[in-house]
């Protein structure tokens, strides 16, 4: 796994993810944040293709634990994709390929990379499919493109190790007629019984609720990323205007965060404090701001191991 | 409450017979960097493990982003057989001592495992920016300091150590040298060099712990420098919005015609989260040695006349203060639009 090169965190953001897949050449897909673990809620953003939990956890506590919720489907991987997870920084990559590269052929265009990528890996146990992955100069490229911009620093591969809190990101998809958890880091998908598309939404929210219910609260933090078909392709089916121009709007958001993520700021910051250095100096005020200021974060400071709200 | 990292650690405290050292704690031990998300404040634990309770040990300091550092305790010429940390204030001359615990691989007691040095360089991230380590790999929380080292040829004034927190330089002279145990017998069981190894830890007491009488000083952030009340003014400046936009992603800036227009894309690029991240890392790094480094990149002729006393932060900035009245009103950044 060494030799893959290495692979960068990203940010678990819906219009990462999305700008994410599109590069990857996936069209007609997006990912919505879902603020509700409720069943109807999911359902207006249908078709749902999955659901991605992400969730922050101490390493060590439910490594390779046999499911207390499902059962492994030891045959699984024969009738679909699943990789086992190699790089921890890939695993949002992987958790988004696993709901995509399992989706109808019919629903999702996932591209000629990707149709190609599933292709070679078709067949291959899962260990190497997740070696495959790690591998791809395409996949990791499109990822690390995403990375937050960080100038001082070159790049290189983060291991887990003992003592680390750990995002894990989790897919759950309907596959050949099964509700499956998709988890790189289990020996093979687990079956949560029966499920059609249609019922997916119904289905899905109360695995998730068990699972989130697993844990002491305040003991982990999670987020939901919702798998659904481009929802201004969405909008125009259903002749809805203002959804269409809400939409439009928020890919115009995507689209400036995503730039900025990618910005290296130090330039930026160097005029913008020349400017405001030359305000003071002309305006006569820099020794007095200069001075405010520290007086200012040392009162912070001094509040702040006190106790006190600080601001 | 969110628990960042924990690391196996213990604490070091005045010898009671000799005030003038620090001597480990052997109670089992780790540090805690937790994040309390009611009071939105990051806090320094140092709490016992396995169970046991120690009366007057607890330690639960809040920490405000900027103001501290944890840092390898490294006096020159003396060697230390034990792997010493020291957690300062640019705000106070307070300091707390502690030991990292974690076995290190059979290496000279006193040196750091590069899981030490990563360990330190986390809980240091952490505590400089308020809890933030995400999008760092853990070699470039290795590599990112030793890199942009400064020279220490350059000035002595901007070195590391002085830098970091005046009072260690100026105490040199007050040193004991610590009680060294020999290390070179190699068939002492785990626990005997365990047991030598806290024994022969010890450091100079200086200003250790009290804190009471601590001298406090300000001191400078990016973040704080670069509020919305000091920049508002100076985004009246033509001029200077277009320097400002030509230093952004020309996909935001192509559309951007007029004044108004670039105003609103200014205010949303100094209100989002990815500029104050940029302000915050920037600042760690014009601290953490990375000031020569900074500078060099940008062409900003470092200002040391005055450095002694002064963060990296502050050198910067009087850098900058130099090098804009060099350029002086030539370029009619102060004609307002």
């Amino acid at each position: 796994m060494a030799e893959s090169g290495g692979w960068h965190t990203i940010e678990s953001d819906a219009g990462v993810f999305t700008y994410l897949i599109e590069s990857l050449g996936v069209q007609g897909v997006q990912f919505e944040e879902l603020i509700a673990l409720e069943a109807d809620y999911l359902k207006q953003l249908s078709p749902v293709h999955g659901v991605i939990f992400l969730f922050k956890y101490q390493m060590g506590k439910n490594r390779s634990e046999a499911p207390i919720d499902g059962a492994h489907d030891m045959d699984a991987p024969n009738h679909m994709f699943f990789a086992n997870q190699t790089i921890q920084n890939a695993c949002a990559t992987q958790a988004i390929l696993s709901v995509l590269l399992n989706a109808d052929k019919e629903q999702v265009d996932i591209g000629d990379s990707l149709r190609e990528f599933k292709e070679f890996t078709d067949g291959f146990p899962s260990d190497l499919r997740g070696e495959a992955l790690s591998n791809s100069d395409l996949i990791r490229d499109v990822h690390n493109s995403f990375s937050r911009s960080s100038p001082f620093v070159d790049e290189g591969t983060r291991q887990a190790t003992e003592e680390d809190d750990l995002y894990h990101f989790i897919a759950y998809t309907p596959v050949n007629g099964v509700l499956y958890e998709i988890d790189g880091l289990q020996p093979a998908p687990i079956s949560h019984g029966k499920c059609s598309p249609d019922e997916f939404c119904d289905k899905v929210i109360p695995v998730i609720h068990r699972r989130v219910e697993r844990y002491p609260p305040g003991e982990i933090r999670f987020n939901l990323m919702a798998v659904v078909q481009d929802l201004r392709v969405k909008a125009v089916e259903i002749g809805d205007e203002d959804m269409l121009a809400r939409e439009e709007q928020k890919r115009k958001e995507w689209e400036i965060e995503n730039e900025l993520r990618r910005h290296n700021f130090v330039g930026f910051i160097h005029e913008l404090l020349k400017g405001v250095v030359k305000e003071k100096v002309k305006a006569g005020t820099y020794d007095d701001w200069i001075k405010q200021t520290k007086d200012a974060n040392l009162q912070k400071a001094i509040a702040a191991r006190k106790g006190e709200p600080v601001d | 409450m969110e628990t960042k990292i924990k690391v196996k650690a213990g604490r070091c405290f005045p010898d009671p017979n000799n005030p003038r050292r620090i001597t480990p704690s052997d109670v089992p031990g780790e540090i805690q960097i937790v994040f309390s998300r009611d009071e939105e404040l990051l806090h320094f634990k140092w709490v016992p493990r396995s169970g046991r309770t120690v009366e007057g040990e607890e330690f639960d300091l809040i920490v405000f982003p900027g103001d501290a550092s944890f840092v390898r305790y490294d006096p020159d010429g003396i060697q230390l057989d034990g792997r010493i940390l020291v957690l300062k204030f640019l705000s106070s001359d307070q300091r707390h001592f502690f030991w990292f615990q974690k076995l290190n691989n059979g290496l000279e007691p006193g040196l750091f495992t590069s899981q030490d040095t990563l360990d330190m360089r986390k809980i240091d991230r952490l505590i400089q920016t308020g809890g933030d380590l995400e999008g760092l790999t853990d070699e470039q929380l290795l590599a990112d300091v030793t890199q942009m080292e400064l020279d220490d040829d350059a000035s002595p004034s901007a070195g590391e150590s002085s830098r970091r927190g005046g009072a260690d330089g100026g105490r040199a002279s007050d040193f004991e040298p610590p009680t060294t145990i020999p290390s070179g017998n190699k068939s002492q069981s785990q626990s005997e060099m365990l047991e030598a190894l806290i024994r022969g830890i010890s450091v100079p007491q200086g200003a250790a712990a009290a804190g009471g009488s601590s001298q406090q000083r300000g001191f400078l952030t990016l973040p704080s420098l670069l509020q919305p009340s000091a920049i508002s003014t100076v985004l009246e400046l033509k001029p200077l919005r277009q320097k400002l936009l030509s230093n952004l992603p020309p996909a935001l800036t192509a559309d951007v015609k007029s004044e108004y227009e670039e105003k609103e894309l200014l205010r949303r690029v100094l209100h989002s989260p990815q500029f104050s991240q940029a302000t915050a890392m920037l600042t760690v790094a014009l601290r953490e040695g990375g000031l020569r480094g900074v500078a060099d990149s940008l062409g900003v002729k470092l200002d040391l006349a005055n450095a002694g006393a002064q963060g990296g932060v502050e050198i910067f900035v009087d850098s900058v203060k130099k090098e804009a009245e060099k350029e002086g009103d030539d370029d009619g950044d102060t004609a307002m639009s």
